[in-house]
């Protein structure tokens, strides 16, 4: 994140980048969804108030279920690219209103989410018996 | 049936233990797991492949939409073409037009260089690994 304008004149890269509007968040949520439905989804809480929320970097994971504004952008952020099971990465401001950060491939599940690695192999072995059945 | 999973290179530990399990569970349902960085190195092994959740994923792009390609064009994203199709990867840039296309909410965004920074208000994320 580029705070202020030092930091803006001192950023170099010699390759194009994108830049980005900052919205300030209230939640970061984390869902795991195709283009049709939500199979979890979390609150991303960083360590000491940071504004990066990533797990990698020790944020805490809150589960909650989803509302349907929640389920509503993921399913189409899994929809504008072509459907698949994504890492949804959505921040909620502080008036409530949702925004599409990016989608991740590497969905965010573990060991501690059977449900979640039953379902994506469900969808696996689904897939399989379509093509089988061509 | 032997199912192919695909690992990027750049695949993050945490999704290579995502990979690992997917893979135990296949194997518990009695499929064969090929895993590989690419498709081309798992073409010659495996009967079957599934995009589903690894990667890269590709977002294939029927020939009439022109506007989309002209959008996705204008922003440096290159393509394979095929006959029918051209695809491309999944990649930062291609997501957020793909995202404006649905209509789908965002934080404004634009693709730029070191000497045209967008005149926004600080502060603003820097995304430096674009791809495409």
């Amino acid at each position: 994140m580029l705070s202020d304008e030092s930091e803006l004149k001192a950023y170099q890269s010699n390759e194009p980048f994108i830049i980005q509007e900052f919205i300030e968040p209230y939640a970061v949520w984390r869902t795991i969804a195709n283009q049709n439905q939500v199979f979890l989804s979390y609150k991303k809480v960083p360590e000491n108030g940071d504004w990066l929320a990533a797990v990698s970097l020790g944020a805490d994971r809150q589960y909650h279920q989803s509302s349907q504004e929640l389920i509503d952008i993921s399913c189409a952020m899994s929809k504008a690219v072509g459907g698949g099971i994504y890492g949804c990465d959505i921040i909620e401001d502080q008036y409530g209103i949702l925004w599409a950060i990016e989608l991740n491939s590497n969905c965010g599940f573990e060991d501690t989410d059977p449900e979640i690695v039953k379902k994506v192999v469900d969808l696996i072995e689904e897939a399989l018996f379509n093509i089988l059945s061509k | 049936m032997k199912v192919a999973l695909v690992v990027s290179p750049q695949a993050s530990k945490h999704g290579k233990s995502e990979n690992q399990l997917i893979s135990d569970h296949l194997q518990d349902r009695g499929h064969t797991v090929v895993i590989g960085s690419s498709l081309n190195e798992l073409n010659s092994m495996i009967d079957c492949q599934v995009g589903i959740v690894r990667i890269p994923d590709r977002v294939s792009i029927s020939s009439p939409e022109d506007d989309l390609i002209a959008a996705l064009e204008s922003q440096g994203v290159r393509f394979e073409v095929s006959s029918s199709q051209r695809r491309v990867t999944q990649c930062k840039r291609t997501t957020q037009i793909l995202f404006d296309r649905a209509k789908i909410r965002q934080p404004l965004w634009q693709l730029t260089t070191s000497e045209k920074m967008p005149p926004w208000d600080l502060p603003l994320i820097v995304k430096p690994r674009v791809g495409g």
